[in-house]
Parts: structure tokens; sequence; C-alpha cells
């Protein structure tokens, strides 16, 4: 059949494809033969692969469908004149345009209540954004104040500190005394126990440690195998022939101690016959020897750092003692004074953050931020923090998982889809990212989520602030 | 062992011939273990060869369902005897076996074609004690008790085994057989498939042989001689005036050795055309377990050695034409809403689509045979949407079961005693998708009818005859066993050890599911069930009667899109012509050049389907851009175009074995340019296929086979003579050229399945040779019963004949089938510019 019939002039019997390139008899339109390249002689069968048919659909909306559709036994059309050689359609139109009718009722009266909630949004987002400036104005002002008291105790905080640390130098410098003393006797009985392995060690008693000397020692015996190889022999001995005692104490003890030191705790703990947690010690050692080492000198260090900081009382004399407390107190008070101009800038730059977001042409979604809507489905809580965050719970709790941050609208100016990235990375994958689709509803909640990618979400979010006028939305469907 | 030498003699004074059999003993000089040899000589050009211990301690087994029914001996005639040897002829071949050295030829008039055992290699570990054990005999003097000792010399890997943390018990101690087959002549072999590497076989003395040990393997590579998931140890060898083979019935691990005469082909027949030293295809066949059974092929032309192959192992059977069309496939689908979505926007795309797939996800927890409560709950109503587009569904079976005491499956499984067995008799449990699983035993008869009656419709609930059957994992795939499958000292029924059967098991699995499809529903009448389409991973020879083929876990690579041209090819050539791979790779995200290159290569592969892992992002063919929509769209119209062709093609595979795609050699075994390219195929005998698979390609190089033959591009009609041409390439266009003296039948009006097309008109491309001459086929039936077996009215074999100016056709054979389509186009390619008149007329 010929729908378009206005494009389909014919003259003296003879029909020209739309493209121009060929002249036909009328005959061959519809023929079932596609002649035209650009498939314009059959719109009414399926003989052009490029073809295009017509349904009019009259009383409902009428449509083009590709030739191919044309009696394949499917009804594409509702007035089923797409099927016309099969005969397995019937005319559905009118009732499709009855529940068409009903749904656009439907969806009129959604989006005029939804409107009315979103108007109401509206007027409580300015008020909130107001609100916001204000509070901004005013935490400018109480930000101000606070500096100025900052400024005040740390000028207090400095001359106590000076005061206290002019009385202190002379109890640092008995403290540093004390402590030269403590390494030089430290340094002297390492010496002393190096002194003794190499006596034990140098057989012969020469002073100078020979290989012949040490290939029989257990305790070079690194990777615990029974024998002294040459390669433990070169670790130990530094790739030295023979090792003098300076260069002992130098080179090879360090190298050497902590398997000595460990030979001692085996010694130990051979008494409890332990040998499974033995062998584990000693296979520790073989991989981090030097690592645990250091460690082990950490520690001392470590220990002295409470000292320098709060002297027990008895140490010090009363004056010096009244010093101390004073600077205590104007630390701790300069540190109160620095902490609430912090705790103004973060709620400043917070607020300030916020009134620069994109809540929709009139502020709409504004009372959306700082709310939460969860959704759970049969494995999940998905929890949507609008221009927060996105996080996902097991249902049966568990830690939660942050599937987004908020980036943005996916199209500017257009609020229907939100975007939230950088959430936590996938195991061997990319970071979590969810996009939330926004549609209007008469409340505000989400009503799907799913992964239809690897760690890509998707949330169905509904809320009135999505409501469009409902005068838009009735004028298309008046058409019907 | 010098080459020629062997342990192994005839003892021609125990040689017996008979009207269709030889049989001799054959000796191991070395220990004195006999053996019985029997040659039987087969209808169409096959020799079977057999050797067995004449009294083994522990019978071998011997493989069921791989060949088609027991082949059909032909007569034999004894030429001449002497202490020596012995002479028999069969038709033209006269076979001699050589005493000693032990020796088998095979020749034709004056040339040698196969000697099997010329360099020696043959092996038969004959079943013996074990060392060290107490052996009890009751002999005819009394009873005998004696400990055997061990023998030094013996490696002590024999009695028992380890690999990683798992040991391998081997009761019944070393049970290897090996052997050699020399191809006299020979330059190039193919075959071993299923193997990640070129289509023509490479000399192996340099690594590993080819082995064949059916293994899920995590990201294979290229160019390997690893094990893959299938084993069809057919060897081809070919010569331009030759082609024969070998098919090694052994399902035990198998290594293969081939040596070809020079390894670089050119040069062997630069020797062979300057008179010199004969190239001849040495190969060397070592199974772990098993009789040596095996057959020569003899040829002499490429199609013959295909018809003997499928005379002893079958042909597929006429796929249901849907298969042919495009199949959507993803890990996963993930509910019924997702799979409506996909399949509707195949339309909203105007892609033409027939299959949507459901991986395993859709299970509930990995219990096959049921559907997800939640995300599929009402699967019946799913396929419904499917079939109202002409659709179909498939879905995954896999063959490990969830020990799960809530499942009827693995309760009727524990119960009966279905489940694979350890070496202790207790139920394997390995782990796979399921967590812990055991595996069915489908060597066993009851098993096999057991499976089978899952797939009735009444039993796997929520299926309908419009659900097709996807057998993955069924190498079989175990995460935790060694090599990721089953230890090999597992047991069977019959007592059979896994190492025994392994190769066989993905078989054994499709049989079950093949039967059990055939007799889903209540039709009484078989002509009248549906055909099957079953896709498995798993194959042995034998398997293409039952199932298609894939090549497994490939990976979005522009060497893997090539690779799945070569491993096809192979796999056609092995009797599997229903082969493709993973569009667009199955591990990681193509870009979109890759993409589209896929869609456009394997729209020329028989099988055509899109799968991904679940890790990947979204590929629906849309989700790209406009561009790629649109020539992925091309890519799949032009498929949907083609499949009168295919159909047809695949009927002459059924008819005769001859695989659907083919490389060069197979059409043209004497243009030796040709011989090793597996960049390019044919399909059936008209087109010529050169997928582009290199990134950012601007043209194509073509080898246009045949030395009088003209190729015509499909899309410009540009025309092609033989010989090596750069053919200039967009990013639309896929290199496709049909053979000037074919005629090619077409469906044009592309649909949105090919169901909806079956009554559309056909298209004759009629592509003529310098003669001015064509011809071509078309096989049409209903496209989805059995009646094409069982009846004369429901199938008709049309030959088309171009020359002297006019085209006609006439019915071959003698049946008849009665369908609405009408011939609407004739294009005839290669007239010589000039007026003309078409005239139509018909005769009676």
């Amino acid at each position: 059949m010929i729908t378009e019939s206005s494009l389909y002039q014919f003259e003296n019997g003879e029909f020209t494809c739309f493209d121009g390139t060929l002249t036909l008899p009328t005959s061959y339109v519809n023929d079932d033969y596609c002649d035209c390249f650009d498939g314009s002689d059959e719109p009414g069968t399926s003989a052009c692969p490029n073809g295009i048919f017509h349904c009019g659909n009259d009383g409902y909306v009428s449509k083009n469908i590709p030739s191919s559709r044309v009696n394949d036994g499917i009804c594409d059309c509702c007035d089923a004149t797409d099927e016309y050689a099969t005969g397995n359609c019937s005319n559905t139109c009118a009732v499709l345009s009855a529940e068409a009718k009903l749904q656009a009722e439907k969806l009129a009266e959604l989006m005029l209540q939804g409107n009315h909630l979103r108007l109401q949004m509206i007027t409580a987002g300015k008020q909130l954004k107001m609100e916001r400036k204000e509070r901004i104005s005013a935490l400018e002002i109480e930000k101000a104040e606070a500096e100025q008291l900052k400024s005040e105790a740390e000028t207090v905080k400095n001359t106590a500190e000076a005061s206290e640390n002019s009385a202190l130098e002379y109890y640092r410098a008995i403290e540093e005394a004390q402590k030269a003393e403590r390494e030089e006797i430290e340094k002297q009985e390492a010496r002393n126990e190096a002194k003794e392995a190499f006596k034990h060690l140098d057989s012969d008693s020469d002073g100078i440690l020979k290989k012949d000397e040490l290939i029989t020692r257990n305790i070079l015996d690194k990777n615990k195998d029974g024998e002294v190889s040459d390669e433990e022999l070169q670790f130990f001995m530094d790739d030295r022939e023979e090792v003098s005692e300076e260069d002992f104490f130098e080179v090879m003890w360090p190298k050497l101690k902590p398997f000595y030191m460990m030979q001692q705790e085996a010694t130990l703990d051979d008494v409890d016959n332990d040998n499974n947690k033995e062998t584990e010690g000693e296979e520790d050692w073989d991989k981090s020897g030097e690592l645990e080492v250091g460690k082990e000198e950490e520690e001392p260090e470590a220990d002295e750092k409470p000292e320098d900081f709060e002297p027990p009382s008895s140490k010090y004399d009363e004056q010096t003692q009244k010093l101390i407390d004073e600077a205590n107190k104007a630390r701790a008070n300069f540190e109160a004074v620095e902490r609430s101009v912090r705790d103004l800038e973060r709620e400043l730059s917070k607020l300030k953050e916020s009134v620069s977001k994109d809540y929709g042409v009139d502020d709409e979604f504004i009372s959306l931020d700082g709310q939460c809507f969860t959704y759970t489905d049969r494995e999940y809580t998905y929890k949507l923090c609008p221009f927060d965050q996105v996080v996902q719970m097991g249902k049966s709790g568990g830690s939660e998982t942050r599937l987004g941050v908020w980036k943005s609208w996916g199209t500017p100016g257009d609020y229907n889809i939100m975007l939230y990235e950088k959430g936590q990375s996938c195991w061997n994958g990319p970071q979590r990212s969810t996009k939330v689709l926004v549609s209007c509803g008469l409340e505000s909640v989400v009503v799907g989520a799913s992964e239809p990618n690897k760690c890509e979400y998707v949330l169905e979010f509904k809320t009135p602030a999505a409501c469009k006028m409902p005068q838009q939305a009735k004028d298309n469907h008046d058409e019907l | 062992m010098e080459p020629g030498k062997s342990a192994y003699e005839l003892d021609l004074d125990t040689l017996l011939v008979e009207e269709r059999s030889l049989k001799c003993q054959l000796v191991n000089t070395d220990n004195g273990v006999k053996f019985i040899l029997t040659l039987v000589p087969l209808k169409d050009g096959t020799v079977r060869l057999r050797v067995e211990e004449e009294s083994p301690m522990r019978q071998r087994f011997t493989p069921p369902y791989v060949l088609n029914g027991e082949p059909v001996p032909d007569r034999l005639k004894l030429i001449s005897k002497s202490d020596k040897n012995v002479l028999v002829a069969y038709g033209s071949y006269v076979i001699d076996l050589e005493a000693v050295p032990f020796k088998i030829d095979i020749s034709s008039g004056e040339s040698h074609l196969i000697t099997a055992n010329a360099r020696g290699l043959f092996r038969f570990e004959h079943t013996r004690p074990k060392p060290g054990c107490l052996h009890v005999f009751f002999g005819n003097k009394g009873v005998y008790i004696y400990r055997e000792v061990r023998d030094e010399s013996e490696d002590p890997g024999v009695w028992e085994e380890n690999f990683k943390s798992h040991q391998d018990n081997k009761p019944y101690g070393p049970t290897a057989v090996a052997m050699d087959f020399t191809f006299h002549g020979a330059q190039v072999a193919y075959g071993l498939p299923e193997h990640a590497d070129s289509h023509a076989l490479r000399t192996t003395t340099k690594g590993d042989p080819y082995r064949f040990y059916n293994l899920d393997v995590f990201e294979y590579e290229l160019k390997s001689e690893m094990a893959l998931y299938a084993s069809i140890p057919l060897l081809i060898a070919h010569s331009p005036r030759q082609t024969s083979g070998v098919f090694w019935l052994n399902p035990s691990e198998t290594w293969v050795d081939i040596v070809t005469g020079n390894s670089n082909v050119v040069s062997s027949i630069v020797n062979f055309v300057s008179g010199g030293p004969e190239p001849q295809v040495e190969s060397h066949f070592m199974s772990e377990s098993g009789n040596i059974d095996v057959f020569f092929l003899l040829g002499p032309k490429p199609q013959d050695v295909f018809f003997q192959y499928s005379k002893l192992t079958g042909t597929a059977p006429i796929p249901p034409y849907f298969s042919l069309g495009f199949h959507q496939c993803r890990w996963n689908y993930i509910d019924e809403a997702d799979v409506d979505n996909v399949h509707k926007g195949f339309d909203e795309h105007d892609m033409p689509m027939d299959v949507m797939w459901l991986d395993i996800e859709h299970t509930d927890n990995k219990k096959y045979f049921t559907w997800d409560p939640f995300k599929f709950p009402t699967p019946v109503e799913m396929q419904q949407n499917l079939t109202a587009k002409g659709r179909k569904l498939v879905a995954i079976v896999d063959p490990h079961i969830k020990r799960d005491p809530g499942y009827f499956l693995h309760n009727d499984a524990t119960n009966n005693g279905y489940y694979v067995k350890n070496k202790d008799n207790s139920d394997y449990e390995g782990w796979c998708w399921s967590g812990s699983s055991s595996y069915l035993d489908f060597l066993n008869p009851a098993v096999q009818d057991y499976y089978s009656s899952r797939y009735k419709l009444s039993n796997y609930q929520g299926s309908t005859e419009n659900l097709f059957i996807w057998n993955d994992m069924n190498e079989p795939s175990v995460f935790n066993g060694p090599e990721i499958t089953m230890p090999k000292d597992n047991v069977h029924y019959g007592g059979w050890e896994h190492r025994e059967v392994h190769n066989i098991y993905g078989l054994l699995q499709v049989v079950g599911t093949y039967n059990g499809l055939v007799h889903r529903s209540d039709i009484a009448e078989i002509e009248n069930t549906q055909r099957p389409f079953i896709l498995t991973r798993s194959a042995f020879s034998g398997s293409q009667r039952y199932a298609a083929i894939w090549t497994g876990d490939n990976a979005a690579e522009w060497s893997h899109l090539a690779a799945s041209l070569s491993m096809c090819l192979s796999l056609a050539v092995g009797g599997m012509s229903f082969c493709g791979a993973d569009v667009a790779g199955f591990f990681n995200n193509p870009d979109r050049e890759l993409f589209v290159r896929w869609y456009q290569a394997a729209a020329f592969l028989p099988f055509f389907r899109a799968h991904a892992h679940i890790d990947t992002k979204r590929r629906e063919p849309w989700l790209f851009d406009d561009e790629v929509t649109r020539l992925v769209r091309d890519a799949l119209r032009t498929r949907y175009s083609y499949l009168p062709l295919w159909y047809t093609l695949f009927y002459g595979n059924n008819a005769t074995g001859a695989p659907v795609i083919r490389p060069m050699w197979v059409e043209f075994p004497a243009d030796t340019d040709g011989l090793t390219l597996d960049d390019q195929l044919l399909v059936g005998d008209s087109l010529l296929v050169r997928p582009v698979t290199e990134a950012g390609a601007s043209q194509v190089s073509v080898y246009f086979p045949g030395d009088k033959t003209i190729w015509y591009d499909v899309e410009s009609y540009q025309l092609y003579n033989h010989g090596k041409t750069t053919v200039p390439v967009t990013f639309s266009k896929i290199p496709v050229f049909q053979r000037g003296g074919s005629i090619v039948p077409k469906k044009e009006r592309v649909r949105r399945s090919s169901q909806l097309m079956h009554n559309d008109p056909y298209t004759l491309i009629v592509a003529l040779d310098s003669d001015g001459k064509a011809e071509g086929y078309l096989y049409i039936d209903d496209g989805y019963t059995h009646r094409y077996i069982y009846r004369r009215d429901s199938s008709v074999y049309i030959h088309f004949r171009f020359a002297d100016g006019k085209l006609s056709s006439n019915l071959v054979g003698d049946t008849r089938y009665s369908t609405p389509c009408w011939l609407e186009r004739v294009v005839i390619l290669g007239m010589k510019p000039g007026p003309y008149k078409a005239i139509a007329f018909s005769c009676k």
C-alpha cells in the first residue's frame, strides 16, 4: 500500500526513484521487486533492504518501520497494515489509544502533584540557600574574631615557652651528659662482646681470622644446610681473604651478631623443646635479618621520647616546675583556640562548596543535600546521599563499600542523571562508579539498583524535584 | 634405537589371512611378550591396524561413541608370503608387512604412500605385575607364588607420579603405546586439532610435541603445541598429487611429534620440482594407555580423506537453521529484564539476531537445570518473548554437580552411584563454579539415560522446545585438580581409570545432552522431533555428530582474531566444521576497530557468537558509536544474506564430510603457493574470505588460488586473477570474493531473525568463469525437524547451472519439498558488455 501518497507522483505512467537515479513504469511500484537503489519503489513490500514502510495507525501515533518488518508475521503496526499478506494481525489502534490516553492522564496527574511538591522544594531550597549564605557571613565574622584570639594566645604561649626553655636548659645539659656516659658504656660492652667472639673464632690466636678457621663454625651456616659454603664465607668476610680484629669489629661483627644472638635464644628455646618454632624463627632471620636488627635499634630511641616532653615533676625544683606548668597551660589554651578556628574554616568551606553546587535551575534539589535514601535488594542495601556519595552494604551487615562520590550532573542543564565517581577500587578492576537516574515521583525514594557493568552501578531515584511543568506534559499528550 | 631398527618382529608363521582381515603375532624380542596384530581394509579407501596384547593381565579401554558404528570391512587378497614379508592387495593398494624389522608399507602403483614403524618407534608397554608385590598364579601345574623384583632400569615414575601436590597412583603400571608413520612425498601436514597454532603443522623436534589432553586452559598462548579443550587425533599429510591421513583412535593423553621433510615448504617444493630428495612428513604418536588402533585414510584427494574420516566417525547432522544466525551471549545477562532489553536493542538498531544466551549465573546457585528464582522467575515467559520474534534461548549446563543435599541431581547421583569415583571408590569431589562438586560418570549407560531424561520438558522446569544447550567446562574442568582437571587415577564405570577415558569425557556429555534434547518432548515420531543445538568446549573425534564447538576463552586481541581462522580451519578438516570463536574476544575489552573487524571476520565463520567475560564492559554492538553500530549491522546483514549458502554447505557436510569452511589446499590441492595460508579461507568452494586481522589496515594481501581461476569482489564485482594481490580496504570493507564458475544462493531480505526469513525469496549470484560457465547448489528443508532424514517429501537439493547464456536448474536425488519461496533475482557476473534480453521459461 502507498501511504505517503503525496510523494508518489506519476507522470506519463512513469515513476522516478526519489534519488533520481532511475525512472520506471508505474507497474514496477510495489511489485515486490526492488528496483530503486534507495528503495523508494517498494514502500508497501519487503523487497528493498533499505526501504521504509509507513503505518498510518489511524487514531494512534503513525510510524515508519523498516521494510524488512512487512509481512514477517509480527504485528508492528497497530492498524495491522504491515501484515496484509500474512493476515496475522488485527487493528489494535483504538485500544492502544485508550491505553495511551489513560497513561497520559496518569502522568499528567503525577506531574501536577509532583510539580506542586517541586514548587515547595524550590521555596524551601531558596530559604535554605539564603540561610546558608547568611550563615556564611556570620561565620566569616566569627572566624575573624577567633583568629584574633588565636594570635593573642600564641603570643602568651611563646612567652611562657621561652621562660620554660631557659629554665630547662640546665637539666638538659645534665641529661645529655648522662646519655653520653650510657652510650659509651654500651659501646664498650659491645666491643667486649665482639672481642670475645673474635677470640673464640680465632682458633690459632694469631689475631687474624682466616677461611679455614671459619669454615668449621656452624654459626656461619646461614641457610642451615649443615655446611659453611663459600658464599656464606664471602658474605660474612665481606669478600676478604682474612679479617683483622679491627675489620672484624667494623665489618664482620654487625653481620654475625644476629646469628650469635639467635644461637643464644635457640639454646634457651631448646629447653622448651619447641623445634617448629625454632625453625620458623631461623627462616625469618634468613629473609629479613637486617630489617629486624634495624628495628631493635630504633626501639630504645622511641622509649626516650616521652621523657623529653613530659619530665616527671620530681625531677625539677619548684621554680622550674611552675614555669613548666604555665607553659603547658598556655600551650593548651593556644591549641583550643586554634582548633576552633579550624572548625570554623571547615564549616565555612563546606557551606561555600554547598552554595556553589548545581542544585537545579531553581535550586529544587538543594534540600536533598544532607539527606540519605536507602534501597535494599536481595543481597545489598544501597545508600544514596545526593550531592555527597553512594555506598553499598551487605544486607546482613558488614562494612560499607563506597560506590562513588558526587561528581556532577550527567549533562549540565539536564537534571535527570547524577554521576558519582571515584568509589572504592574493584579487585583487579576500575574504581567503582554510580549513575543515578532521576525521575519524577511524589516522594524522594530510591526504587531500583543494578550493576549492569562490573563495578558500574545504576540507581533509580524518584523525587518531586524532577517533576516537570505539567502544562508541557499535557500539551504533548493532547495530540493523542 | 637406530632408525629402522625395532625390537618388535612379526612371527609370520602365525599369519592368518582371511577374506576381510589379516592377523599375525607380533613379538617384542627384548622380553618375549606377544601381541596380536590385526589388519582390516575398510570400504572407501581406509585400512585399520590394531595391535593388542595376546594375554594381557588387564583389558584395555575401547572408547565408545567415537566411531559411528562398526566400520565395514572390505576384501583383502594375499599376493605373496615369504619368511621376510607378506604382501596383500586391497583394491588398487598393496600392503607390505615386513617381519624384521617390523614395518608396514602401503603403496599405490609405483608410489609408497604411508609406512608405519619406518623409524622403529613402535612401543607397546605390556601389562605387568607391580614390583615388590606378591603374586599368586594358578597354573596347570599348581599354584605359583613369587615376589616381583624391581627392574632397576625402569623409570620410577611408571608406578606413581607427583604433579605439584597431586599424586597419581598408577595401579596398572606403564601401559603406553606408540608408533611412527611416514607419509612419502608429502610436503605439508595438517589437522591434529585443537591447538592454538598455524593451520599447517610445524616440525616439533625443537620443542614439545603437539599434546592432546583436554584442559581448561586459562588465557591460552598462541603459536603453541600446548593441549587445549579438544582432541582430534587426525593427521593429514598433503602433496599436490596425494592427500592421506592417519586417525589414531586413543582417548588417553597423547603426544604427536611432527617432522615435515623441510621446515620450509617452499624449499621442499623446489626440491621436489628439481628432482631433489623426495619430501616426506614424519609423525610419531604416543599415548599413555589404550590399544593401538590406527586408521590409514588413503585419499587420494582432500575430499576423499574427509569422506573416509566421516565414514569412521560420522558427520554432523544438519544444524537447525537458526543456529547459523547470530548468537548474543555474555557472562552474564543479569536477569529477565536484561535479556528483554538486549533483544529489543537488536530490533531498535535494526540488527538481525537469532539466539540469546545465558551463562552460569542464570541458575540457582550453579545448580544446572534450575533457574535463579529472583533473577529468572519466569523463564518460560522470557522464552516466549524471544520466540515471538522468531528467536531462541540457549542455557548453560555444565558437568560439575553441586554437592548440595537440597539438589535433586546430587541426591540422585549420590544414591545411585552416578559419580566418577576416587581410586578408593568413594565419590570424587572437586572444586568448580558450584563450589564443592562431583562429576557425573557419563561412561555409565545408566548415567547416560538418567542424564538424557533430565532434559525432558517435564523434568527441566522452565525449559521449552525453544531452549537449547551449552555444555561448557567438560574437559572436565576441576579448579583444584591436577592441571585443572580430574586425577588420572580416578575410576569410571567398568573400573576404567580416568587416564584411559579422559579425552572423551566431553564427548560423553554431549551424547547424553543430544539424546536428551531429541527425546525431550512427547512427540512420538522421531521425524517430527526438533533438531538439538548444543555447543561444547571439549570434544573428541565423533563429537561432530552431536555438537558445535568454539575455541574457548580467547582474548580481545588482534592475534586472537587471526587465530580464530587457523583454529577453526583445523577443526573443520578434523570433522568439526561448526566452529567459531568468541566475538570480540572473551577476556578484556576490544577497542572499536577490533570490535568491528571481529564481527566482519566472524560473519564468515560457521558459528557466529558474541561472548564476553563478566569483568568486561558491556559491549552490545550499539554501545560504541554510530559508525560501529552501522558497520556491525552491515556485517550481521551480510551474514544473514548468505544463510542459504551456509545451510547448503552444512547439508553437504552432513552428506559427505566436506568441510564447510576450507583452507586453500582443499579446493586447490596443486596450488603450492596456497598450501600454508591460514589468514584467508574458503566458504565451501565459492567464497574466498580474507578478513582484516590487523589494526589500522588500509590494504590486505590476498592470494587468489587456482591457476585459471578468476574471482569477483562480492561488493564491487571487480575481477581478480590468480596470484598474490594487494587489495585496498576501508573500515567498512570485508574482503570477500566469489569464484568465477560458482553460483551462490542468497536471501537479501534480512529480517529480525532467520526464522522470519524462511519463506522469503532467493537471489542467485552467478559468477561466470572464463568460459562463461558456472554452477552451484541450493538445499532447502523445514530448518528444524528430523523429517529431512526420514522422508522423501521434506527436503530438496537443487543444482543450478549456467552455460551458453542459459541458467537452468534440476533437482538432485529423489526428494521433494514444497516451499512458498521463489527466485526473485539473478545477478550474473562476468557477462561481456552488450545488449541482452532475459527470457524466463520452464520445462517439464
